[in-house]
């Protein structure tokens, strides 16, 4: 029990839990977003790089409603409320993701996306759930992009109408220099024309090494299920060959590096 | 090293590849059925062909590698109402076996419509196999996404056996195009028609390449029928003008805006056709095409331009050719009335079908 305690307050922090950070603390990593502890209960959190590199502003506000007397333990509740505007990186990424549609006057069309969520922990275990929403300004031509799951939830409020997410994480201390974390998501998104499933699922794992008392480096893979439209071609029960939509697995490593005062 | 750490996340990134290299050289492919078959002629004694590129059932909408618009994809409803078309000329012209171009069969820019099947069951035509040339997760230019496409052949009569042979890749081609981007093949079939075999060669041959691919492509093709045993006949788009093409360049139809991109059209070799013209069976010979541009422009099967910017057929790239025995009522159905049809074909497709009727050897 005292040795579970003095790791809990000597180990790095937990990531992606419902604490928040002290006013005037603030932390960045490669990829993970900018949190600015902006008051007693209020966390700031930005991209900078897709605000600043694909000029798509995005801000969320994290409202601590139950803190525990010492961080990373007991039960929180933090409401999360964010804001962003994903046109600008559809237009950049035209040509690749989106067309250029060079002929007609068809375009990405603009769009805000307000989300709201609570994230609840308890010890060193967390639950998050939240919900975005696309609310178009004007006319739009682009679809939904039918790909890779992280990129397809990335626009899916705009492109799809919404997405909804439920997610768990434990993130415990194994030394005071090294926590180890495993997540499981499940996101349902908008509807496709024609229809497919809106489901989608990962499972994560990784660890965060303190590199000094600043930095630390977070490592781990993410396996992903969705529908990307995958087919295979097999025998039916008739002994026609036909063709069967199968969800599809991948799997990506990740990697950041992130910087905490 | 960047190619290294390419294939290594090709490697570990996904269970499915990004892309299919469409290998080995030779393999044998299913045969999709239609479900209540439509009894054919139990012994006959010639084969009515058709060919026809279908531009993956996009009829005359304008894509981005055209030039002269920017669609990159297709509402489910464009492609039902398209090939509902499309399938209304084949059932028409009733062919006993159809090479089909361009089919997709789980491809984004047409809707993930299996063309294959869709053709089966909105025709007469009971067996079709298909021979997948290009098969990727997602291609980024301009957002196409996946794509499945290939080449197809249709027949009333039972497909025994099917394989897929693979051509040549490009080599003018980089690193990202050498395993995006699509590749050639050709589909043999053995057809049981009444008491006897043929054989069935379905070919589309290389469109952009600037190193001879589609040279060597077209002498490979040569080969391959070369070693078949069977009475065969052989359709498709051959990208190629006609060895006594009169007009070779600077069509009307070609947009300037392509001048200098991957899609603008290299300069045509029209001897590279003469070995099929001398060797095979034509079913529109030399001599019907005639050596005059009036007289070819009858047998044009191509043009970029559709009806609605004032195209019409610009030049002939689609053929029919069998082993031996002689054709009848041959054609390029360009319009109404060519055979007497009723659907207007250069609304349907950039290619025009070729029909004719082959007296089995």
């Amino acid at each position: 029990m005292g040795i579970a305690l003095a790791l809990t307050l000597l180990a790095l922090p937990a990531r992606d839990s419902a604490d928040v950070l002290r006013t005037g603390d603030y932390s960045v990593g490669l990829v993970d977003p900018l949190r600015i502890g902006a008051k007693k209960n209020l966390e700031i959190v930005t991209h900078p790089l897709i605000s600043t590199l694909m000029l798509s502003p995005n801000v969320q506000a994290r409202v601590a409603f139950r803190t525990s007397p010492s961080e990373g333990s007991g039960l929180r509740i933090t409401g999360e409320y964010g804001l962003s505007v994903p046109t600008m990186a559809m237009r950049i990424t035209s040509g690749y993701l989106f067309p250029s549609w060079k002929t007609s006057d068809n375009r990405v069309g603009w769009f805000v996306v307000p989300s709201v969520g609570v994230a609840v922990s308890y010890g060193a275990w967390t639950a998050r759930l939240d919900s975005a929403i696309g609310i178009p300004l004007g006319r739009n031509d682009a679809t939904p992009l039918d790909t890779f799951a992280p990129i397809e939830l990335i626009f899916a409020p705009a492109l799809n109408g919404y997405r909804h997410h439920l997610g768990t994480i434990v993130d415990v201390p194994a030394t005071d220099w090294l926590r180890v974390r495993g997540a499981l998501d499940a996101w349902m998104i908008g509807p496709f024309d024609p229809p497919k499933s809106q489901l989608m699922f990962a499972a994560s794992a990784g660890v965060d090494v303190r590199l000094s008392q600043r930095f630390r480096l977070a490592l781990g893979g993410i396996l992903y299920n969705s529908d990307q439209r995958r087919q295979i071609v097999e025998r039916g029960d008739d002994g026609r060959w036909k063709r069967t939509n199968v969800r599809s697995w991948d799997v990506y490593p990740t990697f950041d590096v992130i910087f905490t005062h | 090293m960047i190619r290294r750490a390419l294939l290594v996340w090709i490697t570990v990134a996904g269970c499915e590849p990004l892309a299919d290299p469409i290998e080995p050289d030779r393999v044998e492919v299913p045969v999709f059925e239609r479900a209540q078959k439509i009894a054919p002629d139990p012994a006959p004694v010639r084969l009515k062909v058709m060919t026809w590129n279908i531009k993956y059932g996009a009829c005359r909408i304008d894509f981005w590698f055209d030039g002269w618009g920017d669609r990159v994809q297709m509402t489910t409803r464009e492609v039902r109402g398209n090939l509902d078309a499309i399938e209304a000329l084949i059932r028409e012209v009733d062919p006993d076996v159809l090479f089909a171009n361009e089919v997709e069969v789980n491809s984004r820019r047409s809707a993930y419509v299996d063309m294959v099947q869709d053709i089966l069951d909105h025709t007469s035509l009971n067996y079709g196999a298909y021979f997948q040339a290009w098969n990727s997760r997602y291609i980024a230019s301009e957002g196409v996404g996946r794509i499945d496409m290939g080449v197809a052949t249709f027949s009333k009569y039972p497909i025994v056996f099917a394989e897929r042979i693979r051509q040549q890749d490009q080599t003018d081609l980089d690193f990202l195009h050498k395993i995006f981007y699509l590749h050639t093949v050709v589909g043999r079939a053995r057809i049981k028609v009444g008491a006897r075999e043929i054989g069935a060669y379905v070919a589309h041959v290389s469109a952009y390449d600037t190193d001879g691919t589609k040279q060597r492509q077209l002498s490979h093709l040569e080969q391959i029928v070369a070693e078949e045993k069977l009475p065969f006949v052989l359709g498709g788009d051959f990208n190629e003008l006609p060895p006594s093409a009169v007009k070779i360049r600077d069509f009307a139809d070609e947009h300037p805006s392509l001048k200098g991109t991957e899609f603008e059209q290299p300069p045509y070799t029209p001897a590279a056709m003469k070995p099929f013209f001398d060797k095979l069976a034509p079913a529109i010979t030399l001599a019907q095409i005639g050596d005059t541009e009036a007289s070819q422009s009858r047998f044009y099967s191509h043009s970029i331009r559709g009806p609605h910017d004032g195209g019409f057929w610009t030049r002939t790239l689609d053929y029919l050719f069998a082993s031996g025995g002689t054709w009848s009522s041959s054609d390029v159905l360009q319009s109404p009335g060519r055979l007497g049809i009723k659907a207007d074909p250069n609304t349907l497709s950039d290619h025009a079908p070729v029909v004719g009727t082959w007296a089995l050897p």
